[in-house]
């Protein structure tokens, strides 16, 4: 609760020590100021795609300082490289933080390979919310989109971030759906994480030792191309590869 | 042990926020232009390094004569760049440079790391755009006369 306790002024921000983390606030508070925030954006724009943007990027800000000051805090100063680690601490460290438990689940799109889906029963933000009908597909969950997005952004996963409702069986209210639809180079470097790096390392140095006769576009390419078991077999049998005549371009 | 480093932190499309030039040595005529451009040359390195390890401070990624650049990587991608340079006891040098790695850790994760969260907490503060706070300037300049 706000103003509970004694609370220290101090003259300069740099001064104070970072929180703890334990701090909580009302929900109805949080709901009016969110409430506001939807009001006054709502006066700013003429279409629900421009609210949901300014939404977005008001989640986008937050997103931005959850991630620093997480992997901070609660990470022990460790940085996420992987896809499935950024998503993972998305759906439980920065979920935990924000609304005080791990994100009901996170799947995998089926259609495609750069799709994920964070779902959530009841999202706080549209605890309190109705869309009235004339507003269509409009969803408050924008705002936690914008998180996300900030987060992943920030981590270096760039993504396009956009929240859904989606109707349950047996259920009065839809289910917040959160999809992350992955830019191209996350995947493309994702790929090329999956092989361990001292692998890496020797193909490389047998890429520059060969690289006289041989042709390091092809080989980069094929190590790029190949599934993960595949680049085993290449490493361990650098015979095995056919090297091309061509000058190293 | 009179050292001179040069720490800047830069922001994710390779802007410098902030730029201080800390410690004991002389400065030399040339020294600003140096450490800019052994920092700049350095940034390249990063890019590539940060990729394959979580950790988030990376030692001694380059070197120019006796200058070493190392570099503290944040969640966000901000780097904290930093040379040093040991301009005493030329025969210790191995120990030394260790002995630098410890204070640079020291100086970059426990504390001006944490100052940067703050100042990025402050929903006021740009991400992004250069750190004009006289009060982070004065903090990190104390913490590195406290530690070089």
């Amino acid at each position: 609760m706000i103003g509970v306790g004694k609370i220290k002024q101090y003259s300069n921000v740099l001064d104070k020590p970072l929180s703890k983390g334990k701090q909580e606030v009302s929900s109805s508070a949080f709901a009016f100021l969110f409430s506001e925030l939807v009001q006054y954006n709502q006066t700013q724009v003429d279409n629900i795609a421009e609210l949901e943007r300014r939404l977005e990027d008001a989640g986008y800000a937050v997103g931005a300082r959850v991630l620093e000051l997480l992997c901070h805090r609660d990470k022990g100063n460790r940085r996420e490289t992987r896809l499935l680690g950024i998503l993972s601490f998305v759906h439980s460290t920065v979920w935990k933080v924000l609304f005080g438990k791990v994100a009901d689940s996170l799947e995998k799109g089926t259609e495609h390979e750069d799709e994920y889906m964070i779902s959530e029963k009841e999202l706080l933000v549209n605890r309190f919310i109705s869309i009235p009908k004339d507003m269509g597909t409009f969803n408050c969950g924008a705002f936690v989109a914008g998180i996300v997005r900030g987060v992943l952004d920030g981590a270096g996963f760039p993504a396009v971030v956009t929240a859904h409702f989606v109707p349950m069986e047996g259920q009065h209210r839809p289910r917040t759906t959160i999809l992350i639809k992955f830019g191209e180079e996350v995947l493309r470097r994702e790929a090329r994480l999956a092989v361990p790096c001292d692998i890496i390392g020797s193909l490389f140095d047998f890429c520059v030792c060969s690289s006289e006769h041989g042709n390091f576009n092809d080989l980069v390419k094929a190590i790029i191309a190949t599934p993960v078991d595949v680049k085993y077999t290449i490493s361990l049998h650098p015979n095995s590869f056919d090297l091309g005549q061509d000058e190293l371009s | 042990m009179a050292t001179t480093a040069c720490f800047i932190i830069v922001s994710r499309n390779d802007i410098p926020i902030y730029e201080a030039e800390v410690g004991s040595a002389t400065k030399r005529e040339d020294a600003a232009q140096m450490h800019q451009f052994i920092l700049h040359a350095a940034l390249d390195i990063v890019q590539d390094l940060a990729w394959t390890t979580s950790a988030m401070y990376l030692k001694a990624i380059d070197r120019f004569n006796d200058l070493v650049v190392s570099v503290y990587v944040t969640a966000g991608h901000i780097l904290c760049v930093s040379d040093f340079n040991c301009v005493s006891d030329k025969k210790n040098t191995e120990k030394m440079e260790n002995d630098i790695y410890v204070i640079f850790f020291a100086f970059s994760v426990g504390e001006v790391h944490e100052l940067y969260i703050k100042i990025l907490l402050n929903p006021l503060y740009l991400p992004g755009s250069r750190i004009a706070s006289s009060h982070f300037d004065t903090k990190v300049r104390a913490l590195a006369r406290k530690y070089l």
